[in-house]
């Protein structure tokens, strides 16, 4: 049996047509990131967000540890933060 | 400047097509991921965190009004209102939909741009002195020769798949505003004793996660033989460079590793060889063609343009600090070129909104013959501008918020895109540019620090070029949080230095101070008149060093 990662993760990635960023909900995929698939399974999230991508016109698979301390679904590292929330600048 | 003849058109037009059909069966799913990158990437196209980024071609950072506002049209109608130049005088967009690509890159060849030769291993877009052709310091206008260059390597066979990409920087001047020695290849225009026109070369030049310093291959390399040399480095490079580990595949490691003297004998040897052949240097006739085209202009215009006096003399201490520190001498009596910064107080460095753009163009046809030039620092060119002309360019400049009169200073700051777009980054660049350049937003205390350049990178790559900055800031990731490492001493000019890491890095709450820690031990123990990096020279880092942590 897998031991549990310390963390928790979601899969992020980039729809093929204009590059937004999209979350695997477990089933289909979403801008909404509160609506993510939440695993201490890196590995098998990717495995199952995997077999979808490529039917979902999607690019760039990429799991993201999320804090557990929080109740809402955030990002732990700042570059997926800014992916989530979009650059941290007035541009 | 060069004016597309009916085969470059066609070029484009048929690369386009094929993008075309290429992103169409992307689409489709004809094309995987895997087989499409290659194809997007040798189209300027990038994946970001959020979006594509097309990156858009300036030879040699000379452009017209008409591809400006083409630039404008673009932001505004496939984009978000605004353009980003870059480090390597292009621009980019940040926010282009795949399936509008091919319909920009129709728009721009319609002003005779392209997106080529921007990404992928192949020679990139040659840069130049923004003031090419107009400096007082120069031997030759370049431009022609990064001209010849451009039209050389664009879809040479031989050279579409090096080990990796490859740049190319050429000036004409004695003081360098290129950075050629941090080039794959740098070309000096000089004399010799005849008095006949030439490159002393550089090779091996660059930044990364190797920052080095180009070695002299060759003194002196007669003009007409630009093109046969140039493939010769090339040719020795395309055999020999790594192409197994892509962190050593630069040219700069390849020449590193054999010596520049070994290098040299292999290049003479290729030289030799492809002089033999006879195909490669142009005849004289077509580079004549190609040198009509950068016949200099003619000299006879002043915009007349009404001034507002009431205004210019409320201002006028503003104006003469604008023009102390934007305006440059011209080859031309009664002229001068003015650089236009993009790094207004608290801003973002070299982005431009479409409104900004279209009333530029519309100056620049006004006040410059049309033409703008880009800079590799992130900073935009007039490089016409008569001097009677210059309160009322002032003037216009100021009401559209381009008129900061920081070039050269502390807040005139390279950075990087950073992680705020960047998929490769690891620390945010922009917002740190924006806290140093509102911390020492006031131009009495900007005046008073002098000449000072800060480059920031997001990452270990160094678009920012932050090995060559006086002041330079590496973001790094520390366990998932942003951390500055600061360098002192670099300079990307003639006298060409690489930075030192001055110790531990600082957090982002903390990087701002620390920079100002450096420039107050600056002040205090500077000499009359001495630069910061003269004072860097003399005193070494020990005094930063203590500044910054014997108090922790």
């Amino acid at each position: 049996m897998r031991a549990r990662d310390k963390n928790q993760y979601i899969a992020t990635a980039n729809q093929l047509h204009d590059g937004a960023v999209v979350y695997f909900t477990g089933k289909y995929w979403s801008q909404d990131i509160e609506q993510s698939f939440v695993t201490w399974d890196s590995d098998f999230l990717l495995k199952l967000a995997e077999e979808t991508i490529e039917k979902e016109n999607l690019i760039s698979l990429e799991a993201a540890k999320i804090d557990e301390n929080d109740p809402s679904i955030s990002p732990i590292s700042m570059r997926e933060k800014i992916k989530a929330a979009g650059p941290s600048i007035n541009y | 400047m060069y004016q597309y003849d009916a085969y470059d058109h066609k070029i484009l037009e048929k690369r386009i097509e094929e993008f075309r059909d290429q992103v169409n069966r992307r689409l489709s799913g004809e094309l995987s991921e895997e087989e499409f990158k290659p194809l997007r990437l040798m189209n300027g196209v990038y994946l970001q965190l959020h979006a594509y980024m097309l990156r858009v071609a300036i030879p040699y950072g000379t452009f017209t009004s008409t591809q400006l506002r083409k630039f404008a049209h673009i932001a505004r109608k496939y984009d978000r209102g605004y353009g980003h130049f870059t480090t390597r005088q292009n621009i980019q967009f940040n926010w282009p939909k795949l399936v509008d690509i091919p319909d920009i890159l129709e728009e721009l060849a319609s002003v005779e741009m392209h997106a080529i030769q921007t990404s992928g291993n192949c020679i990139r877009n040659t840069t130049s002195d923004q003031l090419a052709g107009v400096a007082v310091d120069e031997v030759a206008d370049p431009r022609p020769y990064a001209e010849i260059i451009r039209q050389w390597s664009t879809f040479h066979p031989e050279f579409a798949y090096l080990p990796r990409k490859f740049k190319i920087a050429i000036t004409g001047a004695s003081h360098d505003r290129a950075a050629i020695n941090f080039h794959d290849i740098g070309l000096e225009m000089v004399k010799n004793d005849a008095g006949k026109i030439g490159f002393k070369v550089i090779v091996g030049g660059g930044l990364g996660r190797t920052p080095i310093i180009g070695s002299v291959i060759r003194e002196f390399l007669p003009e007409r033989h630009l093109l046969s040399y140039l493939e010769a480095i090339m040719r020795a490079y395309n055999l020999d460079g790594h192409r197994d580990n892509k962190y050593k595949a630069r040219i700069k490691i390849l020449v590193k590793e054999n010596g520049i003297d070994a290098y040299r004998d292999t290049v003479e040897k290729e030289w030799e060889a492809i002089k033999h052949e006879g195909n490669t240097d142009l005849p004289e006739a077509a580079q004549q063609l190609i040198f009509n085209h950068f016949t200099p202009p003619t000299y006879t215009h002043r915009a007349r343009h009404k001034i507002d006096f009431e205004d210019f003399f409320k201002n006028q201490q503003e104006y003469a600090h604008w023009l102390s520190n934007s305006r440059h001498d011209h080859k031309v009596e009664g002229y001068a070129a003015v650089t236009i910064s993009l790094k207004p107080v608290g801003g973002i460095p070299g982005d431009i909104s479409a409104d900004q753009m279209d009333k530029l163009a519309d100056l620049a046809d006004v006040f410059s013959l049309g033409e703008i030039r880009s800079t590799h620092e992130q900073n935009l060119v007039f490089a016409h501008v008569h001097e009677d002309d210059l309160p009322a360019l002032w003037q216009e400049l100021d009401k559209i918020g381009l008129a900061t009169p920081n070039h050269g200073l502390i807040s005139d700051i390279i950075a990087c895109p950073g992680l705020d777009y960047c998929a490769l980054a690891n620390a945010r660049s922009i917002p740190v540019a924006q806290q140093i350049s509102e911390r020492f937003g006031s131009d009495e205390r900007a005046k008073e620090i002098g000449e000072l350049k800060i480059k920031i990178s997001g990452c270990i790559n160094a678009c920012a070029h932050h090995h060559v900055g006086h002041i330079g800031i590496l973001g790094v990731d520390k366990k998932g949080v942003e951390s500055y490492q600061l360098l002192l001493g670099g300079n990307a000019d003639e006298n060409a230095s690489v930075g030192k890491i001055l110790g531990p890095g600082f957090s982002e709450d903390e990087i701002v101070d620390a920079v100002e820690t450096v420039v107050d031990t600056y002040l205090a123990l500077r000499e009359d008149g001495e630069s910061f990096l003269d004072a860097y020279k003399r005193l070494g880092a020990e005094p930063f060093k203590g500044a910054l942590y014997d108090a922790n």
